[in-house]
């Protein structure tokens, strides 16, 4: 199977096309896989033969768990480790996450992500431990990997400061499970601000999940409990 | 910027009575949260975010005498020092020990969801464990634990106690005579360097990057903080003592694990043998054989694929789990063996081998977590502690997250006014990223004499070819990480016994006189190798 690995490149201020040329007889090969071994090339060509630089990325785990290797897949954001090559055609196009700013290569700036949940207050003001009846929400909630996928696909989410998108809801969530009186509506309001009101429920999101968290379900959980306390709100009028 | 931090020219950072600690990962995150309920500052170095540390990838748990119960805590201590053969400070492992149950119920006070069975925590019976003690989340509690500690953090973040420097790596120390001043880091996206003054927790994580495409651990565990501290008189101890997990598998530039959790719950190893499926740990060890030490089921992995009448692959049968320990708790390792094998571990077994799983070496460490520098202190997996030879499944988190807070805590007691002055660094050096073909290379040579069994010819011949390569090659990083590849062949060199992890062919009995912690020192320009006893005092052979 020979594929061709169109990159983007950004090295100093120049962002470029360059594509290799890349042969495997593997199936199941990734494309994070593809990455390693072009990097091992020594020196490594494009198909003009012109010397490259390394490719640069970010990656740790491979399988899955810790989201760094997030990027552009033919233009669909994914998980490098997780995407397959043999799914795609001849020339597969790697790009950059482009809701966040490139530093090199594929690796982008994604301190945005980490702002946000300050914004969001997630954390736990109390001390839990989760009750067993919100076990599986939480451990569920836990599972995020603050990879971007859901921010890049997101036709709401624009990098400012008012829409702060899926990466803050199931953070949130988890510390919705815990919290108690003033702190659970304390997150409310700041789900309602900072998430409810911006999402355009398109939930492509949902689609891209490379954990598959079910979004949108956590979401109607999260709306289910304004609706609870706009309705308690009105009793007590 | 946090206000305790005042910017100077020249990207030098000056601080006072700030503690810098490098990594984040669980060593690293409960070094903080302990610093911060100290009111003591810290600013927390990682290359990457939190979220992205090998921390997440633990699976099988945390083990903890959640009874309380003196001899059910006793039996936890007995079977860590079974396990490490002895050759842990039996002091450090009843101190962590005793405080498990205090440090699982710490992490459910911080909301970490912990399996529950009818209103009371769900265990399960890691290899080497006499009894069901290990706490877990599916197969993510590294990622739940993780979730919860990150969480905590970011408070302490918002009220400026710990400040974050991701995207930042260690380059070395700035060392005063014997004290340690503070250290020198990198920021990866933009190059510039910068001077950090305090006491320092390194909490950096394994060497599996001296074993590139052979290790389950994290590709950014590239051992350089090790092997750079080593270089500037940091000791390290126990480094021949490197864990092979019984069951991985081959993924894309590592090795993936099967978590150990799939044998707690009935999956067990075999081999063809003629026509038959032969459960070989069964036979040798009887009903319960699945579930033996990590390195003992590895040596037997190793005895049976050299035999003439047995075929190669080593098969992880796990068809017989039942269907709600598959939907309730090995969930995600299904998906694994799906997503990256294309197997259904419910209907086919899975083909595995050992990997590098972890280094029970490190950093040498008290049981205070400090190194032989002053104001220099190492936890987690760096550093050299509570494993002795060979560690037990969920002692990982629970020695990284306990040995965070003693390292924190010890600092804390020792911290003093730092000078305002810049300390010059004595290596001088900017390090560029090392070529991928010197550390595959790298990785190569130790392979072949740090396997599982060892003898002497092979480790010399590695020896010999380190020290060529050390001499010819002008690269700092490269040297730096050749002199721990040094210091690790010497080490299982100068170890003439099969004791844990390290199997000597040519020295196949455990020898009481090695009942001793291997020290590696590197002084007026060589490796040099001593043995100390765990009281302390030490005997130089070379």
């Amino acid at each position: 199977m020979r594929k061709y690995i169109k990159i983007l490149r950004k090295q100093q201020e120049n962002t470029f096309w360059q594509t290799f040329c890349y042969d495997t007889n593997k199936s199941q090969i990734s494309i994070a896989h593809v990455l390693l071994e072009l990097n091992q090339r020594s020196p490594l060509k494009d198909i003009e033969g012109k010397e490259a630089e390394p490719i640069q990325w970010e990656c740790n785990c491979q399988q899955g768990k810790c989201g760094a290797c997030a990027m552009l897949i033919d233009g669909f954001p994914a998980l490098a480790c997780e995407e397959k090559l043999d799914i795609h055609m001849d020339t597969v196009e790697l790009m950059p996450l482009q809701k966040f700013p490139v530093v090199k290569d594929l690796i982008v700036d994604r301190s945005s992500v980490f702002e946000n949940l300050k914004k969001m207050q997630v954390w736990i003001k109390g001390k839990g431990p989760v009750k067993q009846e919100n076990q599986k929400e939480a451990y569920c909630a836990s599972q995020c990997l603050q990879c971007g996928c859901c921010l890049e696909i997101c036709t709401s989410y624009t990098g400012g400061d008012e829409f702060l998108g899926m990466a803050v809801l199931a953070p949130s969530v988890r510390i919705f499970s815990v919290s108690k009186g003033k702190e659970k509506d304390l997150m409310l309001k700041k789900y309602r601000r900072y998430v409810y009101e911006g999402c355009d429920e398109f939930h492509a999101c949902d689609h891209v999940c490379p954990v598959k968290l079910p979004l949108a379900q956590l979401m109607a959980h999260m709306n289910a409990q304004i609706k609870k306390a706009v309705g308690g709100d009105r009793n007590e009028e | 910027m946090a206000a305790f931090m005042n910017w100077q020219q020249k990207g030098q950072k000056i601080m006072n009575e700030t503690i810098i600690i490098i990594g984040a990962g669980f060593g690293g995150l409960s070094a903080a949260l302990t610093l911060a309920e100290r009111d003591c500052k810290c600013v927390l170095v990682s290359r990457q975010p939190s979220e992205r540390a090998q921390s997440v990838l633990a699976e099988g748990g945390i083990s903890g005498a959640l009874s309380q119960d003196a001899e059910d805590i006793f039996s936890h201590y007995q079977d860590t020092m079974k396990a490490g053969c002895d050759l842990a400070d039996s002091d450090a492992v009843r101190r962590m020990v005793q405080f498990a149950p205090e440090i699982i119920r710490q992490l459910k006070a911080l909301g970490a969801p912990f399996q529950m069975e009818s209103g009371t925590a769900a265990l399960r019976k890691l290899g080497g464990h006499s009894r069901a003690r290990t706490s877990f989340a599916g197969n993510s509690t590294g990622k739940v634990i993780m979730t919860a500690l990150i969480d905590e953090v970011r408070k302490k973040e918002v009220l400026g106690i710990v400040e974050r420097l991701p995207h930042h790596v260690f380059e070395s120390l700035l060392l005063d005579g014997e004290n340690c001043q503070g250290c020198i880091i990198r920021d990866c996206y933009s190059g510039q360097k910068m001077t950090l003054y305090g006491s320092v927790i390194l909490a950096s994580g394994g060497m599996s990057g001296l074993f590139p495409g052979k290790a389950t651990g994290g590709l950014e565990n590239d051992g350089n903080v090790t092997a750079s501290v080593f270089r500037q008189g940091v000791e390290l101890g126990n480094l021949e003592f490197i864990q092979y997990h019984p069951t991985a598998v081959t993924g894309a530039g590592k090795k993936l694990l099967v978590s150990e959790s799939a044998r707690s719950h009935g999956g067990r190893l075999f081999i063809k043998r003629g026509t038959e499926n032969w459960y070989f740990l069964e036979d040798f060890y009887g009903p319960e054989g699945n579930l033996v030490t990590r390195d003992t089921a590895v040596k037997k992995m190793q005895e049976v694929s050299e035999r003439e009448d047995c075929e190669l692959p080593i098969y992880l049968d796990m068809t017989g789990i039942n269907k709600k320990v598959w939907e309730e708790q090995l969930f995600e390792l299904r998906g694994m063996c799906e997503k990256f094998l294309g197997i259904n571990p419910q209907k086919d077994s899975v083909p595995v081998e050992p990997a590098i799983h972890y280094f029970m070496g490190g950093i040498l460490a008290d049981k205070n977590h400090r190194t032989n520098k002053k104001f220099l202190y190492a936890a987690g997996e760096c550093a050299c502690q509570y494993h002795g030879a060979n560690r037990l499944g969920g002692n990982s988190i629970l020695g990284a997250i306990y040995g965070g807070q003693k390292a924190a805590e010890t600092a804390v007691s020792e911290i003093r006014q730092f000078k305002m002055q810049r300390i010059e660094d004595d290596t001088g050096y900017f390090s560029a990223p090392e070529a991928m073909d010197k550390a595959k290379r790298l990785g190569e040579i130790l392979e072949k004499c740090m396997g599982i069994m060892r003898n002497e010819d092979r480790l010399r011949s590695a020896l010999c070819e380190l020290e060529e390569w050390f001499v010819k090659t002008d690269s700092w990083v490269i040297q730096n990480k050749l002199l721990l590849g040094i210091a690790m062949v010497k080490s299982a060199l100068e170890r003439r016994e099969s004791r844990g992890a390290h199997w000597r062919a040519d020295y196949p009995r455990e020898e009481k006189d090695f009942q001793r912690i291997t020290v590696a020192r590197f002084e007026k320009g060589k490796v040099k190798i001593l043995f100390r006893k765990i009281s302390e005092d030490e005997v130089d052979v070379g």
